[in-house]
Parts: structure tokens; sequence; C-alpha cells
């Protein structure tokens, strides 16, 4: 009886053992581990408001949890990006020369699942250009790379025209945005454009939807200021991650959004993210494995300078000098002569050897895009062949130009101030290396420059004080713009350059420069790129060899290292998509 | 000690007053204006001058701020440093985790400070005494920051043994963890004024006559130290160690900023270069108010500790 029991067990253990071995279905395999980017910023975040979205570290969360009509993305030869519709159906298709239609997608959605329709962007638009929240980021729904007829008119019309006489008033039915029905927007604009600029305008960033619940509690009670995406309640994204978890400044944490529309792009499950300002502790964090990216500055620099693996890129920044050209003591300084004399004094080689940049004899970056195919400005030999030699350096001519102005004023010294912001150590390197120099070529006894370190917004506001009239405060001082729609219009870095820009630092009088800008904005100019190129190129040289409207001295360089386990999306830093942080993928 | 209290309130709310108006008009003449975002048009700049009554004289300036603190218990939104939060709760939501760190160390440094300080008084001129002394002066002398990264090179980099950065959203043992190191370099300081303070005093204290007389009375050593010589060293002590709590609050810059701590050190340096004049005027009166409020428990911790001390009494009047 025993035996025969035991054989029934040993039986049905068999038979529950082959009944489990299913020849059709393969053992499970182990579960493939989370692909979790870890990631160490080094920018305090503040704000995930795409209205109120305007520095590096906001962008970086930003880009990351929302998504707007359009999207860049990485094509599949790695060296390029293209827009792809996102919370668009289709393509804009053009209904006359000034009137746009775009589809909303019926599939989009918010990150808790509900529907994005037409109305929630012109909710969105209206809020962003609302002439009483007057955000500081949001002109450009109305003026970046299309001009919304009367966007701008609206955003701006509690303010005051040149005269000071308050500007007319809009309603919001005035301006070109409008939901034909719940999934059609129609687009009006002041000019014509292609399809092209009228793609890439509803990809930025602040033309992204804003969630109008959240954003009604958020609003104060005199709908003047909106607190929406100043917390993690505050917010509701739709972008390839939803942020879980946020303690400003200090900690992000990430999780791919199932609802996001191009969810079949995204190849990460999520990302971990931790600010630390600190350069060495970054790198040790690096080093130990516990980020998988990190930004070089001069200390990790010394150390990893030889690395095969370190990637540079050049950045859109290129840092200048400015010249008062208000200081009734130093009247001399509104002479191209002396700036001539400055601009040829600098060895910018030797600079950017010592502050890891690039030298910048130019005025327009290597990062600005002048041809639909992709060519940059920069890589036109047109662009490039008239610059000085030798990165502008010529002591020599210097030296004759510097006697020449000493002469001409009766001078038998310059001296001179300049600033710089306080904590870019490349800027003061540079100024440090400068003042060494030019009285080596002027002349010990005939040139003297002292340095003087200041908050880099008070440097600004120093600078915008020579536009208000008079003033020996300041001779020289760093500067450097650096605009988003430069990236695609490399002549938009003129702008702010122009003698009557209201954001001007000093009192610019290039006319050949304000004439021709002019010119660029017409149809005449923009639906033809290469007559575009050709007149960027007349201004740049009119800045550089005539009017030496400021003194270009480098242009920015950033350096970072990837984990190995990190793929990205593209072979290297490409304009417009950078590395597709968005897109990468990791190593089984 | 009623009026005497009453007095000193009545004094301390002039002082913030004063200390407010100061702050306030410094802040609003500094050069640089709160709407400089090159990316803004001068129409919209104008238009927020104007509603933020920028465009007006200062005092008129002040009576609008006034105002709304009074009316509105408004003390102005962050423009830059966290725009769009009400400038009081940019510091609310900063302070408890400074909080938690600096209380937690400073609950540290005392008991530890005092130990080795009467350990060091106890064995005075002898190894104990001369090896707690030297770390003294090397605690005090060398900065925080320098033992923090050099702790979190050795201890977290190196032997693994605690996170590199401070868990601010971790629960339990890893939060706990994360702590150590900033904790740690945060009480080395604390702990060696605490240390060189008590010495000094024990020294003086133990060698005076009433000690004397209670080790003749056949009380032993250790038993006579702490009844009696701490007792009456501890009073001068309060003005070491009340003021600390003052520093609880205010965070350390720059052990935040190499932990990554989310806290409160820095928010006033941020707001100045940021020209955040409301977060600047508001952070500035919360350290006013910290440091008028310690002040006043000083004296009154006085009155606590020392019978003998009766601020205000009727031996005044």
């Amino acid at each position: 009886m025993r035996k025969r029991l035991l054989f029934f067990l040993s039986l049905l253990i068999v038979a529950l053992a082959l009944a489990g071995c299913n020849p059709s279905e393969p053992p499970p395999s182990p579960e493939a581990a989370p692909k979790i980017f870890k990631w160490i910023s080094s920018g305090e975040d503040n704000s995930i408001n795409p209205h109120d979205c305007n520095a590096a570290p906001n962008y970086e969360i930003v880009d990351f949890i929302q998504v707007a009509l359009y999207q860049i993305v990485p094509a599949e030869s790695r060296d390029k990006s293209y827009y792809v519709p996102a919370l668009a159906e289709d393509y804009p298709v053009a209904e006359d020369d000034y009137v746009w239609t775009i589809k909303v997608n019926p599939e989009a959605k918010w990150a808790n699942g509900e529907p994005i329709d037409a109305n929630t962007f012109i909710y969105s638009w209206k809020m962003g250009l609302d002439p009483d929240l007057a955000w500081n980021s949001t002109s450009s729904i109305a003026n970046q790379y299309i001009l919304v007829k009367n966007g701008l008119e609206y955003y701006q019309q509690k303010g005051t025209d040149k005269d000071g006489n308050p500007n007319p008033a809009v309603d919001w039915e005035d301006v070109g945005l409008k939901a034909l029905d719940d999934y059609t927007l129609e687009i009006t604009t002041a000019q014509k454009y292609t399809e092209q600029e009228v793609i890439r305008h509803f990809a930025v960033r602040s033309t992204s939807p804003v969630y109008e619940p959240i954003y009604e509690e958020c609003m104060n009670a005199d709908r003047t200021g909106n607190s929406y995406g100043t917390s993690l309640e505050k917010f509701m994204g739709c972008g390839p991650f939803n942020l879980t978890n946020w303690v400003k400044a200090s900690e992000r944490t990430f999780e791919k959004n199932e609802n996001f529309i191009n969810a079949h792009l995204i190849k990460l499950d999520g990302i971990e993210g931790r600010v630390v300002l600190d350069e060495a502790t970054r790198l040790e964090l690096f080093e130990s494995g516990d980020s998988d990216y990190v930004a070089l500055g001069a200390n990790g620099l010394a150390k990893y300078a030889e690395d095969p693996s370190l990637i540079s890129y050049d950045q859109k920044a290129i840092r200048t000098i400015e010249v008062n050209r208000n200081n009734p003591d130093k009247a001399f300084l509104q002479d191209p002569l002396v700036r001539k004399a400055i601009f040829h004094a600098i060895d910018r080689n030797t600079i950017a050897d010592l502050t890891f940049t690039t030298a910048a004899p130019f005025f327009l970056s290597y990062s600005g895009v002048s041809f639909a195919d992709g060519t940059l400005y920069r890589q036109m030999e047109e662009a490039n062949e008239w610059l000085p030699a030798n990165g502008g350096y010529d002591p020599d001519l210097a030296k004759e130009l510097f006697d020449e102005a000493l002469e001409k004023y009766n001078l038998d010294k310059m001296s001179l101030s300049l600033h710089y912001s306080e904590g870019m150590d490349a800027l003061r390197t540079a100024s440090e290396y400068i003042q060494n120099q030019l009285p080596q070529i002027f002349g010990e006894d005939k040139f003297e420059l002292k340095l003087q370190a200041i908050q880099h917004t008070a440097a600004l506001a120093l600078m915008r004080t020579s536009n208000e009239g008079p003033t020996t405060e300041w001779d020289m001082c760093w500067s450097g713009w650096h605009l988003g729609a430069e990236t695609y219009e490399p002549h938009k870095k003129f702008a702010p350059y122009r003698s009557y820009a209201t954001n001007k630092y000093s009192p610019y009088s290039n006319d050949f420069l304000d004439d021709n800008y002019e010119k660029l904005l017409t149809e005449e100019y923009r639906f033809d790129e290469r007559k575009t190129f050709d007149a960027t190129v007349e201004i740049e040289k009119s800045i550089i060899l005539d009017d030496i409207t400021c003194i270009p001295v480098i242009q920015e360089k950033a350096f970072v290292l990837w984990s190995e386990r990190i793929v990205l999306p593209v072979d290297e830093y490409t304009v417009g998509l950078g590395f597709g942080w968005r897109f990468m993928d990791m190593e089984e | 000690m009623l009026k005497y209290v009453l007095k000193r309130l009545l004094a301390a709310a002039v002082t913030l007053f004063i200390i407010l108006a100061l702050a306030f008009a410094v802040v609003r003449l500094m050069p640089g204006s709160v709407y400089d975002d090159p990316n803004l048009d001068q129409a919209i700049i104008d238009m927020l001058i104007e509603r933020a009554h920028l465009d007006k004289p200062i005092h008129i300036q002040f009576y609008y701020f006034l105002k709304g603190v009074v009316m509105d218990k408004d003390w102005g939104t962050s423009v830059k440093v966290e725009p769009g939060v009400p400038a009081f709760q940019v510091l609310a939501n900063r302070i408890p985790v400074s909080l938690q760190i600096n209380l937690i160390s400073l609950l540290i440094s005392v008991p530890i400070g005092i130990v080795a300080g009467i350990v060091a008084a106890l064995q005075k001129n002898r190894g104990a005494d001369t090896l707690i002394s030297v770390g003294v002066i090397i605690f005090i002398s060398v900065p925080s920051f320098v033992f923090a990264s050099l702790m979190q090179y050795f201890l977290a980099y190196k032997l693994k043994l605690f996170p590199i950065l401070y868990q601010p959203s971790a629960v339990g043992a890893l939060r706990l963890k994360s702590m150590v190191l900033p904790i740690a370099a945060l009480s080395l300081s604390p702990i060696a004024t605490i240390t060189r303070y008590l010495r000094g005093e024990l020294i003086e204290v133990l060698g005076s006559e009433y000690m004397l007389l209670a080790k003749t009375k056949g009380l032993g050593r250790f038993k006579a130290t702490v009844k009696h010589a701490f007792r009456n060293a501890s009073l001068p002590m309060m003005n070491v160690i009340v003021p600390m709590f003052a520093n609880i609050v205010g965070g350390s810059m720059v052990i935040e900023r190499l932990f990554s701590i989310p806290g409160v050190g820095g928010t006033m340096i941020k707001s100045i270069n940021a020209n955040d004049h409301s977060l600047t005027v508001a952070t500035l009166m919360f350290y006013a108010m910290i440091s008028i409020g310690t002040a006043l428990l000083v004296d009154l911790s006085y009155g606590l500790v020392d019978p003998r001390v009766r601020v205000g009494g009727k031996k005044d009047e």
C-alpha cells in the first residue's frame, strides 16, 4: 500500500513537471532591467511652466515632460534631425499666403489620459500672450519663426510705444490664432512664410499646451500672476516622460509617459536626476557610476583633456567686449580706430587655449544653420574667406592703429577699464590675459587696463546705462548674446546691435547693419536663402572689418563625457537637437 | 520680568522695523532691475515696472510694500530664484531641510563638546587633554567644507560607505545614511567651540575654593565636577550655545552645495545676484527676526540657568 502511494505520488510529480514544460513557450527569461538614465545636472531649476521657462536648467526638464504640435527627432542616418508631428496630426496646410491650418491629433493626451484638442492650444496661447500675466518668454508664441497677426500687439498692449504713448488695445478675437473646430487650428500670419518656418514655430517650447484646470487654480485673484509649474502638484505634462518627483534645484525623477503621442520613439524607462553644483562632486558621481553624463569645467578638463571619450561642441554664445560709446570722458571710444586697435591686439588663439574655448574673430557662431539642407553658416567659404588671419591678432597693425588714435586725440596715455562677470572663469582668465597683453603691444607707458569683477546681471544693467545718457561708469564690458532664433536664422543675432534695438547694451551706430537688417526681414530675402546668406555675410563684414560694433573674442565650447552604456541617437552634437537626450537608448 | 520682556519685545519690534526700512531701501537702490530679462520687450518691462510701483520714489514704494505686508500679509513674490512663488513660501520650503540637518548636528555637537570639555579639563596637561586640544585647534581653524570634501571623497567616493549626495526623497536608512556626512562636517566646528569654551571655564572653576570644599567634604572628583563645577561653568556657555541655534535655520551654503541639499543656505546671495528684491528683503527680515529672537533668548536664559541673575528684577527698580 505504502509503495503504491509512493508510486502514484511520483507519477503525479512527474506529470505536474511535464505539464509545466510547454514546448511551444520558451522558458521565461529573467526580466530586463529598466533603462534608467542617471543624469547629473549643474543648473538650478525653478519652474517647469512652459510660459515661464527662460533658463537652461528649466528647459532641460520641460523638454522631457512637454511637447508641442511638432517636435524635432534624430534622423536614422544619425547625423541630422528633422521635425515630425507630435500633438499635431500632420504637417501644416497653407490655405493661402497668410493662413495655415493645423489638425490636432485626436489621440493627443495629457499624462493623466485626458484629451488635448484645439481649444487646449487656444487657451494656452491666450494665457501665454496675456498682457496682464506678461510672461517673460512667451512673446515667442507670437514671434519666433513666424509673426502671428496681431500677436505681439495683443501681448504688448498694456505697454507704451517708443514715445511713451500707451499702446492701442487689441482684442483676442483679432489675434491670428483660432480654433475652427475641436481639432482644427487656424493660424493667420503677418507675413508670408514657408511650411518649415511654421513647423519650427510650433515646435517652440512656449507653444506647448498648459493644462487649463490647474492653470486656472494657480491664477491669482486679479489674474496678473500665476504659479503654474512652480511645484509638481501645479503641473500636468504631455511629453515623453512624467515628472514623478521634483525637489527644486536638487532632485528630479521621471518615468516614461505611456500616454505620450510619440511614445514609440522613447527607449528609456525613466530618468533619475540630481542637481550638483560642485564640479568635483559631479566628477566623483560620474566616475563612481552614479551618473551617466557629466559636463566638464576647468578642473575636469585638466583631468580628461586627453581622454578619447571626451566630446566637445561649440555653443551659441560668442563672448564679445562691448565698448561704451557714451562716455564723455573717453570720446575716443566712439571711434572705430580705437576699437580696431583693441580688436587686432587680442591674441584669440592663445586665449582660446587657456580657456578651453574657440577663437572667434567673428560675430556669428558655428552653430547657426543657413540652408535648408542643414549647411551651417560658418561652413560656407564666403563666411570665412574675409576673416582676418591669425584669429584677428596682428600686433603690428594694432600698434599702428593705437598710435594713430593717440595722435588723433592728442593723448599721451589711454587708461581703460574692463568689467567681467563674477563666476565666469573663462572671462576672468581672458581678461587677465588681455590686461597683460595689451600694454605689451601698445606700450606699458601708453596703455593701462584695469579689471573689475562684477555680478553678471549688474554688468548688463551697467552697460545699459549708456543708452540712457552719458556715463563714465564703464569703458569696456564682456557680453555675449545667444538667441533662440539664431539657430535657423543666424542673422537674428544682429537684432540687439541695431541702433534702434530696445535691449541694446550701448548706443550703436552701424547704419549698414540697421539698413540691411530690415531688408533681411522682407519676403524678398526670407524666401531666398542664398540672398539672405549673402546679406548676412555683408553685415558681419561691416561689424568686424569696418565698425567693430563690438569686439568678438571667443566662442564658448562645452565638454562632456557619457558613460559607455548610453547609446545616443546621433553620432555628434547636432544643431537643433543636441545629443537627442529624449531619444537615447541604453545597452542591455 | 514680564515688564522687561515686554520692553524687550517692543525694542525688538522697533529694531525690526528699522532693519526692514533700511533693507528695503538698500535693496531697491541697488544697481540693476528686477525686470532685466533681455528676452522681455521694453514695453512689457515698462508695464511691469509701473505695476510694481518701481517707477515711484523710494518712500512711495515702501508705502506700497508696507501696505501689502500689513493688509494682505504679502511680502512680495519671487521673480527670479523661484518665479511665481511668494517670497516667504520660498523660505518655508527650504528651511525644514536645513533645520533637520543643522538641528541634528547641534544635538550631537552639544553633548560631545561637553564631554570632551570635561575630559580635557579633568585631564589638564595630560595626554587626553593634549589630544583633544589638538583636535579642537584643527576643527576650529580648518573650515567645515574642507572636512566635508575630504569625507565625501574618502568615505563616500573611495570606500563607498555613504552616498555621495544627500537623498531628499529617500526614506529610512538610506535617508539617514545620506545625512551622516553633512551632519558630521557641520558638527566638527561646534564640537570644538563648545569643548574649548567649557575646558577653559571648567579649569577656572575647578581651581576655586568651593570645589576644594566639596572635595574635602568627601565628594568624588567626577561628582563634584558635574554637580558643582559644570553648573557654574555652563552659565557663560549659554553665550555660545544659544546663538548656535540661530545658525540652525541659516543653513550652510557650502555644505549644502557640496552634498546637493535643497536647503536655505545661499538663498540670500542667490536673490541678491538675481536682483530678486522681494526675496532678498524677505530673507533679510527672516534672519533679522532670528538674530533678534536669539539675542532675547540669551538674555532670558541667564535668569533660568542662574537664579542669581534677575534681569529687570525688583532690585533695579
